[in-house]
């Protein structure tokens, strides 16, 4: 089988081309200069479909006038570019890597959506040194909404009020996805007359819009906040930007993948943030983590729950008492970590690497 | 064995009294009023004539409804079991360095309570679920025609609507600070089970409802809402928000219900806004009358206050002692002992319930047998002999 695959700078690409290969299909590289040129490229290589990381909307709407199938695996969020007429092409198959918004498009009618988590490439168990006793790995987010009000004077109080109000319910929400449906439609409707949308933005899907660039990141900017707590107060944080007010335990990013590895296999206990744009969705961060045997503590994602058990294959929390009662638990626990990071790690190798990801895609590919 | 019971007057004695009795315990009852045990200028005579009476005798332990403070202190003083089982939600509050006495055995009837103070590093608590004397219940008899007018329905719903001082308070909320609490109200609707107005109404929170104008605008409401500094305080607003999320769902529920049946509300509530179906009836006597309001009607509702995050709460027992069918929001700790369709009917959304009530009202033959299990269910695990039983082996006194 011969695939157009489209490149854009996703990190993991010679990793998924490689799985491709392992499965008899061959990928022709396409950039984004490519696009113009996409007929041609098709006449010349006769290919059997056109795959892409993340969904983008030309990207389908070229193969539709083509006859191509596209496939996409979406696993960056936000990708503002499902909320746009493309969806709609029948030449797509759509897989997702949050069941949250797989149910929404299915739910409207999009057919060819399927639900797909993320993977991981997974080597050999490396057991915890316990050098680290806390880390935390990510990008630091700034609250965007102050800005978003201050470039969108014209919304009211009682709107700013409002989304403020779904912001603080949902930090403490874990494991419930309460944003985009609790955006009340006079708000909406607010927000849709006085925010300059993109063109081709489907209405029905306005509401995510909005959470996934205004009120999700604003989530996940006040829980950053908690590394601040007094419980954090041995966590090293490693980011582009001082996240902490204790400046010593501000660490740059790692700056390849292996070292991002020896962070985790180093730390008995690892901090997850999920991004409140991935609804329900496993964070890739938990995935790799998990693939070093490193020890995984995040509050709850819903799709923890489909492959995972608490406290026997990562440790998840739902609320913020069961957080700092959890951390002190699991910090005198050596023996558990490690018998929680084997069984972690087995769950990986078994079950959720790109092999088996790129095999159950072909086999809904091929019904 | 001797038990000392501290006696107010709350509804449930007379039934631990009468059980401890059949069980074999001798007991001393020392009546006070629940205020003075409380109070600041009142609490320490209390603690002193309890005192005396603690020497007075020989007794295996100090026994009351809720926990009280300055009982636990004089029994941590005399080196005696305290035992006590709440009737209300919260109700492990005050005085919390009182919570970790030894010689405490605390029994609570949500096990969200329960988790929530252990938490915090208190041993000797227990979740033990609240009891129901069935015979207490005079439900069955028959009516007289003015009788059931008064209580026969097709669905009936007795209890507050819970319309609050702070209503009165609202429009003098700033814009910012009304589309806050909105957000907040609208989300702990969504939510059973979980208490997001505690979690989310901190000190924080409560800077942006406390404008210059809206401390002026409290005033002349202080004493009745409970502000004594001047401005709202976070335990106080978490206690009018979920009043004001109880009074939203009740009457969604009602006035949803009554679009399709014969809805009746026994309450002192009569505001009739969005409820102009409802049949407005008035309160009614806990003992003579509330039984057979229960047992007259097809469909008894009950909506559970958010205040109470996971335990089955009085209401729920009692109707099902009076041989009524219970419709309920879902509650964690019916899990394995109440479930729907078998001794009651759970509704998860207001949908749901129009949907359920519609449903059995056309099966009666369904729904009188789901009255006899929950009858049957109250009757054997619901009792206050299990109940008290499990209290006291848990307290290790049997």
């Amino acid at each position: 089988m011969k695939m157009l695959y489209f490149t854009w700078g996703y990190p993991y690409d010679k990793e998924i081309q490689e799985t491709f290969y392992g499965l008899d299909i061959e990928c022709i590289d396409i950039g984004t200069d490519g696009l113009d040129n996409i007929d041609q490229l098709i006449e010349i290589e006769k290919p059997d479909l056109c795959f892409s990381i993340d969904f983008n909307a030309d990207l389908s709407d070229y193969c539709q006038m083509s006859g191509l199938k596209y496939i996409s695996w979406v696993l960056v969020l936000p990708n503002l570019d499902l909320y746009t007429e493309s969806i709609k092409n029948d030449c797509n198959s759509v897989f997702l890597c949050d069941s949250f918004l797989t149910k929404e498009f299915q739910k409207n009618g999009v057919n060819n959506v399927f639900y797909l988590p993320d993977a991981v490439s997974i080597g050999k168990y490396t057991e915890q040194r316990n050098e680290i006793l806390l880390s935390y790995i990510g990008l630091r987010y700034e609250s965007q909404i102050d800005n978003f009000y201050k470039e969108n004077t014209r919304l009211s109080l009682y709107s700013k009020g409002y989304l403020d109000g779904l912001i603080l319910c949902q930090r403490v929400l874990y494991g419930a996805s309460i944003l985009p449906h609790s955006i009340p439609i006079n708000i909406l409707q607010e927000l849709e007359n006085k925010v300059i949308l993109p063109d081709n933005l489907l209405k029905e899907y306005s509401r995510f819009f909005f959470t996934d660039t205004i009120l999700a990141p604003d989530v996940t900017y006040h829980e950053q906040q908690i590394l601040d707590h007094q419980i954090y107060h041995e966590l090293q944080v490693y980011s582009d930007q001082p996240i902490v007010k204790n400046d010593k335990r501000n660490m740059c990013l790692p700056k390849t993948q292996e070292e991002t590895d020896l962070i985790y296999q180093s730390t008995s206990i690892n901090i997850v943030i999920p991004e409140k744009n991935y609804y329900d969705a496993i964070p890739r961060q938990t995935l790799e983590i998990m693939a070093c045997g490193g020890f995984v503590f995040s509050g709850k994602q819903k799709d923890y729950t489909l492959f995972f058990k608490n406290d026997e294959d990562l440790v998840y929390f739902e609320d913020d008492l069961e957080r700092i009662e959890k951390l002190a638990e699991y910090q005198s626990k050596p023996e558990v970590r490690k018998r929680i990071c084997e069984s972690g790690y087995e769950k990986i190798k078994n079950a959720h690497t790109y092999h088996h990801r790129l095999l159950y895609m072909m086999s809904i590919l091929c019904k | 064995m001797k038990l000392l019971i501290c006696k107010w007057d709350a509804m449930t004695y007379p039934f631990i009294i009468k059980t401890f009795s059949e069980m074999g315990y001798d007991q001393v009852i020392l009546p006070y009023p629940i205020e003075q045990m409380y109070r600041q200028e009142t609490r320490t005579t209390f603690m002193e004539v309890l005192a005396k009476e603690i020497d007075h005798e020989d007794f295996t332990a100090v026994f009351s409804v809720n926990f009280i403070s300055a009982i636990a202190e004089v029994c941590n003083d005399k080196q005696i079991l305290y035992i006590c089982w709440s009737y209300d939600c919260p109700s492990v509050g005050e005085e919390p360095r009182t919570h970790f006495f030894d010689t405490n055995r605390i029994f609570v009837f949500d096990s969200a309570e329960c988790d929530f103070v252990k938490r915090s590093g208190v041993n000797n608590i227990w979740h033990v679920d609240l009891a129901v004397d069935c015979g207490a219940m005079k439900s069955v008899r028959k009516l007289s025609p003015k009788e059931m007018l008064r209580y026969q329905s097709e669905i009936s719903f007795v209890g507050q609507l819970y319309s609050t001082e702070f209503n009165n308070l609202l429009p003098y909320l700033s814009e910012y600070s009304a589309g806050l609490i909105n957000a907040v109200k609208n989300i702990q609707l969504l939510f059973y089970g979980r208490n997001i107005i505690k979690e989310v109404v901190n000190k924080e929170f409560i800077q942006f409802i406390n404008t210059p104008e809206f401390e002026q605008a409290i005033q002349p409401y202080a004493e009745k809402i409970h502000v004594y500094s001047g401005k709202l305080q976070p335990d106080v607003l978490r206690t009018f928000l979920l009043q004001t999320v109880a009074n939203k769902e009740r009457v969604m529920l009602l006035s949803m219900l009554s679009k399709y049946y014969q809805t009746s509300l026994y309450s002192k509530d009569t505001n009739k806004e969005y409820l102009e179906k409802v049949s407005f009836r008035g309160m009614v006597d806990y003992w003579k009358e509330m039984p057979l309001v229960f047992s007259n009607s097809k469909v008894n509702l009950n909506s559970t206050l958010r205040t109470i995050e996971k335990g089955i709460p009085q209401r729920c027992l009692d109707v099902m002692a009076c041989r009524g069918l219970l419709m309920t929001n879902e509650q964690a700790d019916m899990n394995g002992k109440l479930k729907d369709g078998e001794n009651v009917v759970i509704y998860h959304s207001v949908g749901e319930a129009v949907e359920k009530a519609g449903y059995y009202l056309k099966h009666e033959d369904v729904a009188n047998k789901i009255r006899m299990n929950g009858y049957s269910t109250v009757k054997h695990d619901f009792s206050f002999r299990a109940k008290l039983e499990q209290i006291m082996k848990l307290a290790g006194v049997e």
